[in-house]
């Protein structure tokens, strides 16, 4: 159980210290090599755990919570830069990790340009921008000014010579479609020729999420419903 | 710090003004009266709230001016269910703390209202938001059970004990759903479920310092009540920075920070 406290003394002594340094620092921080290690050795930690503490396979809540922990920290490594290097080497899954595309209007075009390093990866298909627009809120806001309410390109996905898909692509509604999620992230400022999509893999996305979901599920079984039900037994029993 | 004229400000100023009364009337002991003008409070908070959100045409959670306002409002509810349900009674102080919540809505925070910026119009806005004004809440009134475990007899110190555990255990789970709905919705918006950015990086500390609660208390269960009560401190501290300084300050500038 030491052991357990220092490591969540150490997580939230670099957390505040990521905190200082700023988003980029940080992101380069908790990526660099020493925490991959880090990361890596929390998760095989937590899988000690189980087997070290009876109780956590015991009691329901208490194993969800610990193994969403584990897999959020399990779809995280898989779903980072480094996670996407390993799959290319160990199973030849070619994904690019994130970067950028730019679409102009009528054009299609399949290159995203990696973020991180120079480099253009080529996607097995290829996005077609049929329309950039803006929508501007109807009502000034309380300075007089019309403010934007959203930003659209209508895409389409194109394989093999045929329109698959067809989509617009707004804030908050990212397009899904061969592995990959496509972001509305920029335009052409000056005439609107062009939009610029903010390209990311989805793998490893889904195990991160479940580990979301059977973390919170255990978390309020274990501190909301199980109390619940002792109040409830116990009411039971006082009336008998 | 200026002085609200409208009827936003009014209907903060007189909630202000109902929860401190409500305070100082339980101070004198008049128990009924002051449970009374209680549930004004909660009528003119509860009023705030609605107007702002039929106001601004979205609900209050924008900037800080907002929070404090759904927090003012939050508090009694959540502090009437803390004693139904948790069977932790905090209402003499609560009438203090709900005066102090709506301060800096009623005088530091602009209340000029805002459209909401595109990458705010989506689902995940009001739930993410939301888990994380009733988390607070109740971490703020767990702090309020650890200062009475720190500063209590010996003999009552286990019950203040007692209530910071249960006020923590109510309000973690919402905080990891706050955490969590952010996350999932940064990845819809931001095409990242974590972005290292400084609001994020002090709600994951926050949240790992009430880990590491939970965890020492596992290990000591109430040997020592005191030292349980200063994690629930530390953990305090760190949602104030959360919520504040990480939107105040130029410091952590970053995703977080249209706020203000």
């Amino acid at each position: 159980m030491w052991f357990v406290l220092t490591l969540v003394t150490a997580l939230i002594v670099l957390s505040i210290y990521g905190a200082f340094v700023g988003a980029e620092r940080a992101s380069e921080l908790f990526n660099s090599v020493p925490m991959q290690i880090f990361w890596f050795l929390i998760t095989i930690a937590f899988a000690a755990s189980l087997v070290l503490f009876p109780s956590l396979v015991k009691r329901p809540s208490l194993l969800l919570i610990h193994l969403g922990c584990i897999g959020i920290l399990a779809g995280s490594i898989w779903a980072s830069q480094t996670g996407h290097e390993i799959q290319k080497k160990l199973f030849g899954i070619d994904k690019v990790h994130s970067g950028r595309m730019l679409v102009y209007e009528g054009h299609k075009i399949n290159k995203v340009l990696m973020s991180g390093h120079e480099g253009v990866f080529e996607l097995p298909f290829a996005l077609g921008l049929n329309d950039f627009w803006m929508e501007l809120y109807d009502s000034p806001d309380a300075d007089g000014r019309r403010v934007v309410s959203d930003y659209l390109s209508d895409i389409s996905v194109i394989e093999d010579g045929k329109v698959v898909k067809r989509k617009t692509i707004e804030l908050n509604k990212p397009l899904h479609y061969g592995g990959y999620y496509f972001y509305q992230s920029s335009f052409d400022e000056a005439a609107g020729k062009y939009t610029v999509l903010a390209v990311a893999s989805d793998s490893g996305l889904f195990v991160v999420f479940a580990g979301y979901v059977l973390l919170v599920a255990g978390l309020f079984g274990r501190c909301w419903l199980a109390p619940m039900a002792k109040a409830g037994a116990n009411k039971i029993n006082n009336g008998n | 710090m200026a002085i609200k004229c409208s009827i936003q400000g009014l209907l903060i100023y007189a909630a202000m003004a109902a929860y401190l009364l409500a305070f100082l009337t339980r101070l004198l002991r008049l128990r009924k009266a002051a449970n009374g003008i209680f549930i004004a409070a909660f009528v003119f908070s509860a009023g705030s709230f609605i107007y702002r959100w039929l106001n601004a045409g979205h609900v209050p959670m924008q900037n800080l001016f907002e929070l404090f306002i759904t927090m003012g409002a939050g508090l009694c509810v959540l502090s009437y269910l803390s004693e139904r349900l948790l069977r932790v009674n905090q209402r003499a102080i609560d009438m203090l703390i709900g005066a102090i919540i709506l301060f800096p809505a009623g005088f530091v925070f602009s209340e000029t209202p805002k459209q909401l910026p595109p990458a705010l119009q989506s689902p995940f806005f009001v739930p993410h938001v939301g888990a994380y004004v009733l988390g607070y809440i109740f971490m703020f009134k767990a702090a309020v059970a650890a200062i009475q475990t720190l500063t209590a007899v010996r003999q009552s110190r286990t019950i203040y004990e007692e209530d910071t555990y249960r006020l923590i255990r109510t309000g973690f789970p919402l905080m990891a759903l706050g955490l969590v709905l952010g996350s999932i919705w940064a990845q819809f918006a931001w095409a990242d479920y974590f972005g290292w950015d400084p609001k994020e990086l002090w709600s994951l500390a926050t949240l790992l310092i009430y880990v590491g609660y939970f965890h020492w208390r596992v290990m000591f269960k109430r040997n020592y009540p005191r030292i349980n009560g200063l994690w629930a401190l530390g953990g305090f501290a760190a949602v104030m920075i959360t919520l504040l300084w990480a939107n105040l300050s130029r410091l952590f500038a970053g995703l977080h920070s249209y706020a203000i």
